[in-house]
C-alpha cells in the first residue's frame, strides 16, 4: 500500500513538473509571437507569468527587457536585462542589450536634465524640476548629482511625501552620506510620526551609525504600526545582534550586508582593525565615503603608517575633497548669479566646514548675515555660530548664540551648542548644566549632551553625577570614540581629585601650623607621606620645620642632616645650625654659623642667629658687635626692637659673665632711648639682677642707687616689697657702713617695711547660720628675709537659738627664703565666752611664682566652729586639724589649671577629705572657661556638721578678669555643675575687686553666692568681705 | 573615707609643664620656623638619594640654524637684555618649568628677576617664584577669560583695566636665587592718559607719585630702583583708567624668561592677541626667543582636527615670525597625554598624530623642535613620571609637578646649550 502511494506521489510530481514546463514555453511561445506582431504591452504580460514560473531562467527577464526598450520604459528595461546578465553572465547578447539600452536611456535622460534646467532658469523655484533632475540623475546612478538635486528639491518644497524622502534615502545611502540621511529621516519621523516605512529607514540610518539604542527604538516603532513589517524585523535583529543570513536572494533591507556584518563584528570586537578595514573596503565600494572616512578617523590612531590606511584614506579624502569641492564650486557659482540665495550659502559653507576651512565657511556665513536683520535666518545664524565654536572663536560663538537664544530660547540645538561651549571653555559651568540638563530631558537620545555633563561634572568634582551621563551615554553608542575618550577624561578627573584629597591633608598640616598646632600639624603630614611615593626635598624640609616647631629638635637636625647630606644648601644649614641652639646645643651652633658666616658675611638673618648663640656661650661682646651691626642696618621700627629687646637680654649675660660695668652701661644707654616703653619692664628686671650682681660683688653702693632708682619708678606693691627687701639686705656702705658699724645689731631690728591689714567678712546660709568676723593684721619686715607681726580677729557665729564670739589674738613669723619661696606661721589664743581658751596656730609653706605657678603646703590647728560653720555644731567644742595642699599652673597664659587638696581631722575621731580640680582654656581675651571636678567625703556622718559621703560634682567654670586704669582690676565669675548621685544641679558666681586707693592701700572685696546640696536638700550660701592692706613704710 | 580618682594626675602633670624660659626670637618672618609653601604643588628639586633618573636627552631638531639668532644675543648677555617669551598652556602654569629654566639660563648668562608677570593671575597659588597679590577690583580678561567688551590682549593674553585704589604687588622669594630680588621695574601700558596716575611701592616703605605717559600705544614704565629690593607695588591713584598689561622684575643686563601660561588652549588663540599690540612690545622689549609649549588640548574624535590645528599654528607662526623679526622660535612637543584604557593609563592614540601635526608645523614654518614625548621616555612614559618617588608628575597624568617641571626644564636646557655649544665650536 505505502508503495503504491509513493508511485502515484512521484507520478503526480513528475507530471506536475511537466506540466508546468510545457505551460511556460507556451507562455514563452506566446510571447514571442506577440512581440513579432508588435503587441509588445501583451507580451510583457505573457513574460511576467513565465518569469514567475521560471525565476531562474534569464531569457524571461531578457525577452521582458527588450519589450521595455520598445516601449520606451528603459528603467524596467534595465532592471531586466541586468537580472538577465546576473543570471546567464556568459551571453554576450545581453550585455550588448543592455549597453544599448543603458546608452539610449542615459541620452535621454540627459536630455530630460537639460530641460528641466531650462525651466529652472525661467523659474528658479519650481520645485517639481529640481525633484526630476534628482530622479535623472538617480537613473543614471550619478548619486552624488541625485543628492545634490534632491538636495535643492527638498530646499524648495517643504512638503515632500514619504515616498520621496523614502527614494532620497536610497540615494543618500548609495552616497555615504549615512549623518545627513539620520538628520533627514529624524524631522520627518517627527513629522510623519505614523509612517512605519520612515522609521525603519531610519533605525537602518542609526544603525549604521552605530547608536544601536536609538536604531532598536526606531524598529520598534516601526513594527508597532506594522507588527509583520520585514525590513524593521530584519533591522531589529541586527540591532539586538541576532542577524541571521538568509539563504534566498534578498531583497533591499532584508539582506544582511557585509557591512552590517562588520558593523555587528565591531560592536562586539572593536579593536579588530581587519575587520574594520573591510568595513572600509565595502563601505567604499558602497559609496558610503563619509562613513569610510569616519571608520578610518579610528584607524588612523593606530594605523597611520600602515600603507592599506594609507591609500584608503587617499581613496576616501580625494573623493571627499573633490565632492566638496564640485559643491564649493557648484555653490560659489550660484552664489556669484545670487549672493542672497541662503540655502547656497549655507550649502557652501557646509562644504567648507567638511574640508574644515572654517575661516571660509565664517566668512561666506558672516558676510551673507551682515544685511540680515537679526531675527531672521536664525539656521544660518547657528551654522555661523557653530563653525565659530569649531574653529575656537569662542567669543564669536557666544555671542552669536546669546542672540539666537534670545529670539528662540526653547532652541533644543542652541541650548546643546551653548552648553558645550561652556564645557570645553570651562567657562560659565551653570549655563551648561541648566541648558544640558534641558535637552537631555527633551532628547533623551541626545548622546553629545550626555558626553558635555559627564565632562562638566567631572571637572566639577561631582564623580557620582559624570559616571550617571556617562553610562547613559555609553548605553547610547557604546563604541563611539566620543564615549572612550569622556571615559578616560572622567577616570583622570577622578584621579586627580584622589591626589588632591592627599593633598589636602599637607594643606591641613599648613593651617594647624598657622594655629601655632605643631602637633597636630606633624600628624597630618605624616599622614600625608604614608600616602605618597616619597617627600620631595621641600616637603622633608617643611617636615623638619613641623618636627623642630613640637620641640623634638634631635629628629629635625636628623632630618637636616639627611637633607644637607644629599646637597648641601646654605639655607637649610643655617636652619639647623638656629636648631643646635635650640636644642642647647649651643656651641655646635655657633660654630656652624661662623662657618656659614665665611660663605655669606653679609647674612643679616644668619648673624642674627649668631649673636643669639654668642650670647649664650658667655661671649657677649661678639653678640654685641653684631647687634649694633645689625641695629645700624635696621630697616624698620619693629626690627628695631627686636635688637633692642635683644640688647636688654645681652645685658644679663654680661651680668653672668661678671662685666657688671658694661652691663650698667648697656641698660644706662637704653633706659635714654626715646620711647622705650617697650622693653622698659625687662630692662628694670635686668637692673635688678644687676644690682643683686653688684651685692654679691660687694658694690653695695651702685646696687643701692640701682634699687633706690627702681624704686622710684614703680608702684606695685609686691615689686616695692622686692625691691625694699633686696634693700634691706644691702649692708650700710661707705658713710652709712662707718655710722652703722656700731649699731649694726640694732640696724637689723630697724623694720624695712611695715603693712597694716584690717578686714571682715560676713557669711550667711538658709540653714539659719551666719557668722561676721572682723579684725586686723600688722605685719613688719626685719633683717630682709624675716617678717613678724600681730593678728587680732573676732568672728560671731549666730543660729536663730545661739550666739557665739570667738576672739583669735595670734603672733606671726615669716621667713623669705627667696623671692619665691617663703615659710610663715602663726600661734596665738582662741577665746570664746564661757569656754576655757584654746591654742591655735598654722603653718604655711609657699613655693609660688607670681601669675605663673603656686604650690603651697597648710596645717591648721583650730577649733571646728570656724572652719567647718555649721549651725548644729555652734554649742559643740571640737578641735579640728587642716592639712591642705594646693596649687595653681598657668600654660603660656593660655591654659590654667588648679585645685587643692584638704584633710580633716576631728577631735570626734572623724576625718575627711576634699579634692578640687580646676582645668580652665583661655578663649577670649582675659576669660577662661573650663571644668571642674569635685570630690568630698568624710569617715562617718555626723549630726553636728556637713559631712558628706562619696559626694562629687562636675561642673563648668568661667571667669572674666578686668582692669579699670591702673588702680581698679578684678574678677567675676561663676559654674554651673551636676552632682550624680543626687541628680542636682550645682551652681555658683561671684565678684571679686582690687582698688588701689592711694600709693601704698589697696582695698580689696569679694562677693559671692552659691547652690549646692547638702542634707538631700539644696544648700544656698551668701558670702562677703571687705579687707585693706596699707603699708606704712 | 575615700580618696578622689584622679588625684594622681594633678600631681604629676603639674611638674612637668614646669619648664624654662627660652631667649626670645624675633617675630621676623624669616625666624618664624615654618615657611610658607602648603600650595597644591609641592616640591622644588629632586631628594637625589639613589632615585632613578627618569627622561633622556633630545636634541633639538628642525630648523636648528635659525637658533642662531637667540645664540648671537647670549653672547651678548653682559651687555644686554636678552628676553625669552614662554608660552604654553597649563603644562607651564604655575611658573612651572619656566622657573628652573629661567633659572639655568640666568645662572650661566646672568640676570636677575622673574621677568613680566601679569597684573591679575590665575596661577598665584601655585606660583613659588613670586609671591603675586593684587585687589580684586580690577576688570581682568584674557584668553583664558570670556572678552565680552572685546579689551585688548597684552603680550601674556591677558589686560587688566584699573579703579582708584586698585593695585597690584610682587614679592619675591627664595625659593629661587635667580627670583629672590631685582633692582628694575617695567611696567607696561596703554591708554594712559595726562591724568592717569600711579603710586609705587618699594619694599614696604618708599612711596613715589607718576603720572603716566599718555598714548594709545603700549608704552614702558622704567623705574630703576638702584637696590636689589623684594618687593613693589603699584597702585592706581586717579585719572584715566590705563590697560595695563604687566611688571617686569629685572635686574640689569642677563636673560629673563616671561612665563605666559594660557590653561586649556591649544596655542591657536595667540591669535587673539592683537598684532599692534605685540609690534609695540617687542619694539620696546625685542624678545630674542619665542617657545611655544602646546598640544596637549588639541582634542577631538575628528582626527582631521590635527590638519586644522596644523594650518591655524603654521599661520599663528608665521605672522609671529614676522612680529619678532629678531626672535629664535623653538616649539616644544606634546608630553605623553595619556588615557585611561581598562585599569592602565596609556600613551593616547593622538599623540602620535599630534607630533605628526607638530613635525609638519615645524617643516612648514622653519622653527627649531624639542621632542618632549621622547624626552619623557616615549610610549607610556608618564605613568613612570607619575609614580616616580617622589612624583614628577601629577595624578592627572597631564602635568608636572614642580619636581617634574625642573627635569624638564633640565633636559630642555641641555639641548638647547648643547646645540649653542656645537654652533659656537
Amino acid at each position: 500500500m505505502r508503495y503504491s502511494v509513493k508511485i502515484l506521489f512521484t507520478l503526480l510530481l513528475a507530471t506536475t513538473i511537466a506540466y508546468s514546463q510545457v505551460n511556460s514555453n507556451v507562455l514563452k511561445r506566446q510571447a514571442e509571437i506577440l512581440i513579432k506582431e508588435g503587441r509588445y504591452k501583451e507580451a510583457i504580460d505573457q513574460l511576467h507569468k513565465f518569469i514567475a514560473a521560471n525565476p531562474q531562467l534569464a531569457e524571461g527577464y531578457h525577452l521582458r527587457g527588450l519589450c521595455y526598450e520598445t516601449t520606451t520604459e528603459y528603467q524596467y528595461s534595465v532592471l531586466d536585462l541586468r537580472r538577465a546578465r546576473r543570471l546567464d553572465p556568459s551571453n554576450k547578447q545581453i550585455q550588448i542589450d543592455l549597453n544599448r539600452v543603458i546608452s539610449t536611456w542615459h541620452a535621454l535622460l540627459y536630455k530630460k536634465i537639460e530641460g528641466h534646467k531650462r525651466d529652472i532658469a525661467v523659474d528658479p523655484n519650481y520645485a517639481f524640476s529640481y525633484l526630476e533632475i534628482g530622479k535623472s540623475y538617480r537613473w543614471l546612478e550619478e548619486w552624488s548629482n541625485a543628492e545634490l538635486w534632491y538636495d535643492e528639491y527638498l530646499k524648495r518644497d517643504d512638503n515632500a511625501s514619504p515616498d520621496e524622502i523614502i527614494r532620497y534615502t536610497e540615494i543618500l545611502a548609495k552616497t555615504g552620506s549615512i549623518v545627513k540621511g539620520e538628520r533627514i529621516l529624524k524631522k520627518y519621523v517627527d513629522r510623519y510620526p505614523d509612517d512605519w516605512r520612515l522609521w525603519s529607514r531610519y533605525g537602518y540610518f542609526t544603525l549604521w551609525l552605530s547608536k544601536t539604542k536609538i536604531a532598536e527604538d526606531a524598529f520598534k516603532k516601526a513594527l508597532s504600526f506594522k507588527p509583520f513589517f520585514k525590513e524593521a524585523e530584519d533591522g531589529l535583529d541586527q540591532a539586538r545582534n541576532q542577524a541571521y543570513l538568509l539563504q534566498y536572494q534578498p531583497r533591499a533591507y532584508e539582506k544582511v550586508y557585509p557591512i552590517d556584518r562588520y558593523t555587528s563584528i565591531l560592536q562586539r570586537d572593536p579593536e579588530n582593525n581587519q575587520i574594520r578595514y573591510n568595513l572600509i573596503n565595502e563601505l567604499i565600494a558602497a559609496n558610503r565615503y563619509e562613513e569610510a572616512y569616519q571608520q578610518l578617523q579610528i584607524l588612523q590612531t593606530s594605523q597611520s603608517d600602515n600603507d592599506e590606511f594609507k591609500s584608503l584614506l587617499k581613496t576616501v579624502t580625494d573623493y571627499r575633497d573633490s565632492t566638496f569641492n564640485n559643491a564649493v564650486t557648484f555653490y560659489t557659482e550660484i552664489l556669484k548669479k545670487d549672493p542672497t540665495d541662503k540655502q547656497a550659502v549655507i550649502k557652501l559653507a557646509e562644504a567648507y566646514s567638511n574640508l574644515f576651512y572654517f575661516d571660509n565657511a565664517i566668512e561666506i556665513l558672516s558676510e551673507y548675515l551682515e544685511n540680515i536683520p537679526e531675527d531672521q535666518d536664525l539656521d544660518a545664524r547657528f551654522l555661523y555660530s557653530k563653525y565659530c565654536a569649531w574653529n575656537y572663536e569662542w567669543e564669536r560663538s557666544i555671542s552669536q548664540l546669546n542672540k539666537l537664544l534670545q529670539y528662540d530660547p526653547n532652541n533644543l540645538d542652541y541650548q546643546l551648542l551653548r552648553g558645550q561651549i561652556a564645557v570645553w571653555t570651562v567657562l560659565d559651568f551653570d549655563i551648561a548644566e541648566k541648558y544640558l540638563l534641558n535637552v537631555v530631558a527633551n532628547r533623551p537620545n541626545e548622546i553629545h549632551a550626555y558626553i558635555s555633563l559627564a565632562s562638566m561634572y567631572s571637572c566639577k568634582k561631582n564623580f557620582p553625577e559624570a559616571r550617571k551621563y556617562l553610562d547613559i551615554a555609553k548605553s547610547i553608542a557604546p563604541d563611539d570614540p566620543e564615549v572612550e575618550t569622556a571615559e578616560s577624561n572622567y577616570a583622570i578627573h577622578l584621579s586627580a581629585y584622589e591626589e588632591q584629597l592627599v593633598f589636602e591633608i599637607k594643606a591641613e598640616a599648613g593651617r594647624y601650623v598657622d594655629d601655632g598646632n605643631c602637633e597636630e600639624a606633624r600628624k597630618k603630614y605624616e599622614e600625608y607621606f604614608s600616602k605618597r611615593t616619597a617627600p620631595t626635598r621641600d616637603e622633608l624640609r617643611e617636615y623638619a620645620d613641623i618636627v623642630a616647631c613640637t620641640k623634638d629638635f634631635p629628629k629635625a637636625i636628623e632630618i637636616y642632616d639627611k637633607l644637607l647630606n644629599d646637597e648641601f644648601d646654605y639655607r637649610l644649614a643655617v636652619k639647623r645650625a638656629r636648631i643646635y641652639y635650640y636644642n642647647k646645643d649651643s656651641l655646635m651652633a655657633v660654630s656652624e654659623l661662623e662657618s656659614l658666616r665665611k660663605i655669606k658675611p653679609d647674612d643679616d638673618e644668619l648673624n642674627l642667629f649668631l649673636a643669639d648663640a654668642y650670647a649664650v656661650t658667655d661671649q657677649p661682646a661678639k653678640a654685641e658687635k653684631i647687634y649694633r651691626e645689625l641695629i645700624s642696618k635696621a630697616e624698620n621700627e619693629q626690627e628695631l626692637k627686636d635688637l633692642n629687646k635683644r640688647l636688654v637680654f645681652l645685658g644679663e649675660y654680661y651680668i653672668r659673665n661678671k662685666e657688671l660695668e658694661r652691663a650698667d652701661e648697656l641698660f644706662e644707654e637704653l633706659l635714654e632711648l626715646p620711647d622705650n616703653s617697650y622693653i622698659k619692664k625687662d630692662i628694670d628686671l635686668s637692673r635688678m639682677y644687676l644690682a643683686d650682681a653688684y651685692t654679691l660683688e660687694g658694690e653695695y653702693g651702685r646696687a643701692e642707687d640701682i634699687y633706690d632708682e627702681l624704686l622710684e619708678s614703680t608702684t606695685d606693691t609686691s615689686e616695692v616689697r622686692i625691691l625694699k627687701q633686696r634693700l634691706s639686705w644691702i649692708p650700710p656702705s661707705g658713710f652709712s657702713r662707718g655710722i652703722n658699724s656700731i649699731g649694726n645689731f640694732f640696724y637689723g631690728f630697724i623694720p624695712t617695711n611695715v603693712g597694716l591689714s584690717p578686714f571682715t567678712n560676713y557669711y550667711a546660709d538658709n540653714q539659719n547660720l551666719k557668722l561676721w568676723s572682723y579684725g586686723l593684721r600688722l605685719d613688719a619686715g626685719i633683717f630682709g628675709f624675716l617678717g613678724i607681726g600681730g593678728y587680732w580677729g573676732r568672728t560671731n557665729i549666730r543660729t536663730d537659738l545661739f550666739n557665739r564670739n570667738f576672739t583669735t589674738i595670734k603672733g606671726i613669723l615669716s621667713i623669705y627664703f627667696s623671692q619665691l619661696v617663703s615659710l610663715s606661721g602663726s600661734y596665738g589664743v582662741l577665746t570664746v565666752p564661757g569656754e576655757p581658751n584654746k591654742n591655735i596656730g598654722d603653718i604655711t609653706f609657699r613655693y609660688e611664682k607670681p601669675e605663673s605657678f603656686s604650690v603651697a603646703a597648710y596645717y591648721e590647728n583650730n577649733d571646728a566652729r570656724l572652719i567647718l560653720y555649721s549651725p548644729t555644731l555652734i554649742n559643740i567644742r571640737y578641735k579640728s586639724e587642716l592639712y591642705r595642699l594646693t596649687g595653681y599652673y598657668q600654660l603660656k597664659d593660655l591654659m590654667r589649671i588648679s585645685g587643692f587638696y584638704s584633710y580633716y581631722k576631728l577631735s570626734d575621731k572623724n576625718e575627711g577629705n576634699d579634692f578640687q580640680l580646676r582645668i580652665g582654656k583661655k578663649f577670649f581675651d582675659n576669660a577662661y572657661f573650663g571644668y571642674e571636678y569635685f570630690f568630698s567625703d568624710f569617715a562617718f556622718i555626723s549630726t553636728y556638721y556637713y559631712s558628706p559621703q562619696d559626694f562629687d560634682s562636675h561642673s563648668l567654670w568661667c571667669e572674666y578678669s578686668w582692669k579699670y586704669g591702673t588702680s581698679l582690676k578684678g574678677n567675676f565669675g561663676g559654674k554651673l555643675g551636676y552632682v550624680p548621685k543626687a541628680d542636682f544641679v550645682i551652681s555658683e558666681i561671684y565678684a571679686e575687686a582690687v582698688y588701689n586707693l592711694i600709693k601704698y592701700l589697696n582695698i580689696s572685696g569679694r562677693i559671692g553666692f552659691s547652690n549646692s546640696f547638702r542634707y538631700d536638700a539644696g544648700y544656698r550660701s551668701f558670702s562677703a568681705s571687705l579687707s585693706a592692706y596699707w603699708s606704712l613704710f | 573615707m575615700k580618696f578622689p580618682r584622679i588625684i594622681l594626675l594633678f600631681f604629676i602633670v603639674l611638674p612637668l609643664a614646669i619648664h624654662a624660659k627660652p631667649i626670645p626670637y624675633s617675630n621676623n618672618s624669616n625666624d618664624n620656623f615654618i615657611l610658607s609653601g602648603f600650595g597644591f604643588y609641592s616640591g622644588s628639586d629632586v631628594f637625589t638619594q639613589s632615585r632613578i633618573q627618569l627622561g633622556k636627552f633630545v636634541p633639538l631638531s628642525g630648523n636648528t640654524e635659525q637658533m642662531k639668532k637667540f645664540f648671537n644675543a647670549l653672547k651678548n648677555s653682559k651687555e644686554k637684555v636678552i628676553k625669552i617669551a614662554h608660552y604654553g598652556d597649563s603644562l607651564i602654569q604655575g611658573d612651572v618649568i619656566s622657573e628652573w629654566l629661567r633659572e639655568k639660563f640666568q645662572e650661566r648668562f646672568g640676570g636677575k628677576g622673574a621677568g613680566l608677570l601679569q597684573i591679575v593671575s590665575v596661577d598665584i597659588k601655585m606660583r613659588q617664584t613670586t609671591k603675586h597679590t593684587f585687589s580684586d577690583d580690577w576688570d581682568y580678561v584674557a584668553i583664558i577669560t570670556r572678552n565680552p567688551d572685546r579689551l585688548p590682549f597684552g603680550i601674556s593674553g591677558s589686560v587688566a583695566v584699573p579703579k582708584p585704589g586698585s593695585w597690584v604687588k610682587y614679592e619675591s622669594t627664595n625659593y629661587l636665587s635667580s627670583t629672590s630680588s631685582f633692582r628694575i621695574i617695567k611696567f607696561y601700558y596703554s591708554n594712559a592718559d595726562n591724568s592717569t596716575t600711579f603710586q609705587y611701592t618699594v619694599n614696604n616703605k618708599t612711596k613715589t607719585t607718576i603720572q603716566l605717559k599718555p598714548g594709545n600705544n603700549v608704552q614702558e614704565l622704567k623705574i630703576d630702583l638702584k637696590d636689589q629690593v623684594t618687593s613693589i607695588e603699584l597702585k592706581f591713584v586717579s585719572g584715566k583708567a590705563p590697560y595695563c598689561y604687566g611688571v617686569s622684575l629685572e635686574s640689569g643686563n642677563g636673560v629673563y624668561l616671561d612665563n605666559f601660561p594660557m590653561p586649556g588652549n591649544s596655542g591657536v588663540s595667540l591669535a587673539d592677541i592683537p598684532k599692534n599690540i605685540i609690534k609695540d612690545f617687542n619694539e620696546l622689549i625685542e624678545y630674542n626667543l619665542v617657545i611655544l609649549t602646546y598640544g596637549a588640548n588639541v582634542n577631538s574624535p575628528n582626527k582631521n582636527i590635527f590638519n586644522l590645528y596644523e594650518n591655524k599654528m603654521v599661520t599663528i607662526i608665521e605672522e609671529f615670525k614676522t612680529l619678532f623679526p629678531n626672535a629664535s622660535f623653538l616649539l616644544i612637543g606634546v608630553g605623553d597625554k595619556t588615557m585611561k584604557r581598562g585599569n592602565k593609563f596609556i600613551t593616547n592614540p593622538d599623540v602620535s598624530l599630534l607630533l605628526e601635526a607638530q613635525k609638519k608645523i615645524i617643516e612648514k614654518t622653519g622653527i627649531t623642535f624639542w621632542n618632549l614625548w621622547e624626552s619623557m621616555g616615549g610610549e607610556n612614559s608618564m605613568d613612570s613620571w607619575v609614580n616616580a618617588a617622589p612624583p614628577l608628575a601629577l595624578k592627572d597624568y597631564s602635568h608636572f609637578t614642580q619636581l617634574g617641571g625642573q627635569r624638564v626644564s633640565q633636559l630642555l636646557f641641555d639641548s638647547i646649550m648643547d646645540l649653542y655649544q656645537k654652533m659656537n665650536r
